[in-house]
């Protein structure tokens, strides 16, 4: 049972919540790249927030709390995965790159930077980082689909990825100037 | 690892494409490296915000847009009710909120399913407007699994393992109806008792347990695996039957059980695969056509040697050239052949030497192969039509072939028996001019019994050769050899046949170039078809040969046809570019205009003529394609068909595909099309038979002489085959073939195929 539910207190921690939805989930992501299991780990990670609502000390750093308890079903998906041969990076690396993440960063400044480089690609590069991003199908069937190659999808993909990377830093790196 | 490395691995990383290897290597990097941690925290970032971008872009595609004034009202009224209600409801309400800012608005989903990278699916759902979306499925919801694995949680913490190929639809959430397929299905709950699986001849019914199911397509029997627990097998109608506990395997005919399974086959898998391993992907468009003018360049990045040393790639000027001809391959011929028994041989009583009877060895009508006139037919080997000796320990027999002028043979096939104890071995020789060489130890084949066997022996790369000699050493028993046949494969010719690449790059000559290897360029040595050179047959290959080993760089490989000016272009990483050693193979891509077709030859594929190839799309010459089934994406193709390269056979066709690997399951799918009524090029449809095989002995086989789908279809069909218990005389690490076979060969008629797959899985996860 909860020990406090002041309305007010409820309403701040569950806009805390919504609003941090996508940090949590891009930090999960981050973790566990490619893999599959990313929704149920922020599911399970929503499910210990409110459990633990009352443990939360208003006007401190929710965002680095909410890590803390993300780490934890982060670390425990990546048990299962290991258990059941999936192929992930250690513990001792998830740990360092957990422990060395900034969690103040502005991801919104990073989401804005990318909405203006997708608008500078080709409509055929959209068009490919499109397939590869909204089906998250394999390369391989993404180019049986598209009557194209593995090979070419592939370079193609890797070289717009690198592109939209070197923008989105340049981007940031002008926005701070 | 340089720059570019720790990218390139990242990327795959990112694409789920990498090997434990290279994540391994990937990690140690990242940890000593901080440069490199920082390109992989901006990947990532990259990575994570184009999923946000394109799931928000996604949601806004497929979502009502929600008034703002209803997103207050609603959160004022979970204020009012958090002051009333107690933390559960809270909790509830909670649950709903999230539940309304995250999902869109569809009908709730049912239950959700993950697939292992690599398996190919269609999901279809019964209504289009409130469909979910993403790997989600509703009441009717239907999900074909033609490769990999599928992972469903279904409600009621219900969880099922799908192995392909499967088909199934969600009816309600509590029963899954299985047209086909494999499964192991774990109910963990109370809720869950009472989930039903309905196969297409009884209803499996949980009452709290695990139980896997293997259904074959077009089978009336199922086997049913409770590992867990216990099931009920009831009828069609609902009508309960027997109770299967744990433990126990059986055979299902309908409701009842026909037997016991005391060797269960190779496990279910019980998690998702970390990825599913593509044996074959294959379109049927890869191959020259007859009678065409091609010109090949090749950027010099794509061919480096093992020092990272680049080619110098074929430009312009450094051209590569060619014409094929009219007709297929020409066989090696055998002009004459001469037959030796050595001291100790003792020759059968019946023996026919070649050359010495009527009725002995003769040349079939090609002049490519020796033949018993009874060949693969083991009372043939007894009616004395074969040349055969009985040895002693120290005695052997020759049997020289003479091919008239000079040949490299890649490989012969000798089909002989042996009675007894197995023959000790067979020793092959080339000569030319006078100069012999020999394989520098013997090779001894697992031969044994009265049986035919057959084999075929790799022929080293000793250079052309005119005459080729087998010696067979036995041990006191008979041997008989009933047939031999060289491989009319052609092969690149050696020597100054690339002309111009080696008159402009003198210093880069196979001499010098191997005394300074570590400097030097990797050089082409010789090419086939060669430069030039008209009436090229190569059976639908380009092969390049270098001075040194080499591997593939980067870049592209051009093949422009010069007659019609279709050009195909090759980017490093395609599969139709392979390498092995010093050997460059190019499966060159068949571009057709729309609604054309031309003949040629397949390229990796096994047969002794042309197929034709055909780009359906367009005027309904033999697909009336305004009516094809799904029209989109693939513009009046079919999902079956990914690209607009078809094939039509006549004639068996076959290749290699590796080797058997123990407790795997391997899977293979083909679509098959079925010509248009009202085409104007109509075919008969001739049936087929798709088989996965080692030598003679068939493993797996799909059959059927009736069409696959109604007139103007592309059908996908297939089959799994578990190599956990395998044939008599047939080990893991024995070759494997798949062969596409026109159940009428020679028509009237063609079978049209596209887009043939071939998966494996192995025993993780089970």
């Amino acid at each position: 049972m909860a020990e406090k539910d002041n309305p007010e207190e409820l309403q701040a921690y569950v806009t805390l919540m919504t609003r941090h939805q996508g940090r949590l989930r891009v930090f999960i992501r981050s973790l566990l790249p490619g893999s599959p299991d990313v929704e149920d780990v922020l599911q399970n990670t929503n499910v210990v927030l409110w459990q633990k609502r009352t443990e939360f000390e208003h006007g401190t750093n929710f965002l680095a709390w909410a890590f803390r308890i993300t780490r934890y079903q982060v670390m425990s998906q990546h048990s299962r995965n290991k258990r059941d041969g999936k192929l992930v990076f250690s513990d001792k690396f998830l740990e360092h790159y957990a422990e060395t993440t900034d969690t103040d960063r502005s991801y919104d400044q990073i989401l804005n930077a990318l909405d203006q480089c997708l608008g500078k690609l080709s409509p055929t590069q959209r068009k490919i980082v499109d397939a590869r991003y909204e089906t998250g199908q394999s390369i391989e069937q993404l180019a049986t689909d598209n009557d194209c190659t593995a090979g070419s999808l592939r370079t193609s993909l890797h070289r717009i990825r690198e592109s939209l990377k070197n923008c989105v830093k340049n981007t940031l790196s002008d926005q701070q100037k | 690892m340089t720059e570019a490395d720790v990218q390139h691995q990242i990327q795959k990383l990112l694409d789920g494409e990498i090997s434990a290897d290279e994540l391994a290597a990937l990690e140690t990097e990242l940890m000593d490296n901080p440069e490199a941690m920082d390109s992989y925290r901006e990947f990532l970032d990259l990575h994570c915000a184009l999923e946000e971008e394109i799931d928000n872009a996604q949601i806004l595609k497929t979502q009502s847009v929600v008034p703002i004034d209803r997103i207050l009202a609603l959160q004022r009224k979970f204020i009012i009710k958090v002051s009333l209600l107690g933390a559960a409801a809270v909790l509830l309400l909670a649950a709903v909120t999230m539940w309304y800012f995250q999902t869109p608005d569809h009908q709730p989903p049912l239950a959700k399913f993950q697939t292992a990278p690599g398996s190919d699916f269609t999901l279809t759902h019964s209504g289009e407007s409130d469909a979910p979306t993403g790997k989600n499925m509703a009441a009717g919801s239907r999900l074909v699994l033609r490769h990999g694995v599928a992972e469903l949680k279904l409600p009621h913490d219900v969880r099922a393992v799908v192995e392909a190929p499967a088909e199934m639809v969600l009816r309600d959430e509590k029963t899954l109806e299985l047209a086909h397929g494999r499964a192991l299905f774990q109910v963990t709950t109370e809720e869950g008792q009472g989930f039903t699986v309905v196969t297409p001849h009884q209803r499996i019914v949980d009452l709290g347990t695990a139980f896997g199911i293997d259904s074959p397509k077009g089978w009336d029997e199922i086997e049913l695996h409770v590992l867990e627990g216990r099931v009920r097998v009831d009828g069609k109608d609902g009508k309960h039957g027997e109770i299967i506990k744990a433990n126990r395997a059986v055979m299902l005919a309908g409701t009842r059980v026909k037997r016991e399974i005391d060797n269960p086959s190779i496990g279910f898998l019980r998690h998702l695969p970390p990825k599913v391993d593509t044996l074959i992907k294959e379109n049927f468009a890869t191959g020259l056509l007859v009678g065409q003018n091609y010109v090949i360049q090749m950027d010099p990045p794509v061919i480096r040697d093992l020092a990272g040393n680049n080619s110098r790639g074929i430009d312009d000027d450094t051209t590569w050239n060619f014409t094929t001809g009219q007709t297929a391959a020409v066989p090696i011929t055998v002009t004459s052949y001469a037959y030796t028994g050595t001291a100790g041989a003792t020759d059968q009583p019946s023996n026919h030497r070649p050359g010495n009877h009527p009725q002995g060895l003769f040349l079939d009508p090609g002049n490519s192969k020796l033949t018993d006139k009874n060949p693969g037919d083991p009372k043939g080997w007894a009616s004395g039509t074969y040349v055969g000796f009985k040895g002693t320990d120290q005695s052997s027999t020759q049997v020289t072939f003479d091919l008239g002028t000079a040949h490299e043979v890649q490989t012969i096939t000798v089909n002989s028996c042996v009675f007894g104890s197995p023959i000790k071995s067979i020793k092959i020789s080339t000569s030319t001019d006078g100069v012999t060489y020999s394989t520098p130890t013997p090779i001894t084949p697992k031969w044994s019994g009265l049986n035919a066997i057959s084999t075929t022996l790799e022929v080293p790369d000793w250079g052309t050769a005119r005459y080729y000699r087998l010696d067979f050493a036995s041990s006191g028993e008979w041997l008989f050899l009933g047939e031999v046949t060289f491989g009319a494969v052609p092969t690149p010719s050696h020597g100054d046949t690339l002309g111009d690449l080696e008159k402009i790059h003198p210093a880069d000559s196979l001499g010098q170039t191997l005394s300074k290897r570590d400097e030097s360029h990797p050089v082409a040595i010789a090419v086939y078809p060669t430069e030039n050179s008209t009436g090229a047959t190569p059976g639908g290959q380009l092969k390049m040969i270098f001075n040194e080993p080499i591997k593939l760089g980067s870049g592209r490989v051009f093949i422009q046809n010069s007659t019609d000016w279709s050009e195909g272009e090759l980017v490093v990483g395609d599969h139709r570019l392979a390498i092995d050693s010093r050997t460059l193979t190019i499966n060159p891509p068949i571009e057709l205009k729309d609604g054309t077709r031309s003949r040629g030859w397949l390229a990796g594929w096994q047969t002794d003529a042309t197929v034709t190839f055909l780009n359906p799309r367009g005027d309904g010459r033999w697909y009336d394609n305004d009516d094809l089934q799904d029209k989109t994406p693939t513009q009046g193709l079919t999902g079956s068909m990914r690209s607009p390269g078809m094939t039509s056979i006549n004639k068996t066709i076959r290749r290699e595909i590796g080797t058997i690997t123990a407790e795997s399951r391997y899977t293979v799918s083909a679509a098959i099309g079925v010509r248009a009524d009202d085409a104007q090029i109509k075919s008969t449809f001739l049936g087929y038979t798709i088989r996965l095989v080692s030598g003679d002995t068939v493993l797996a086989q799909l059959t059927s002489d009736t069409p696959p789908g109604p007139a103007n279809s592309v059908n996908t069909v297939g089959f799994s085959w578990d190599a956990t218990t395998l044939p008599k005389d047939v080990n893991p690490g024995d070759p494997l073939s798949i062969e596409i076979i026109p159940n009428r060969a020679n028509g009237p008629g063609y079978l049209d195929l596209n887009a043939l797959r071939i998966t494996v899985l192995g025993k993780t996860g089970r």
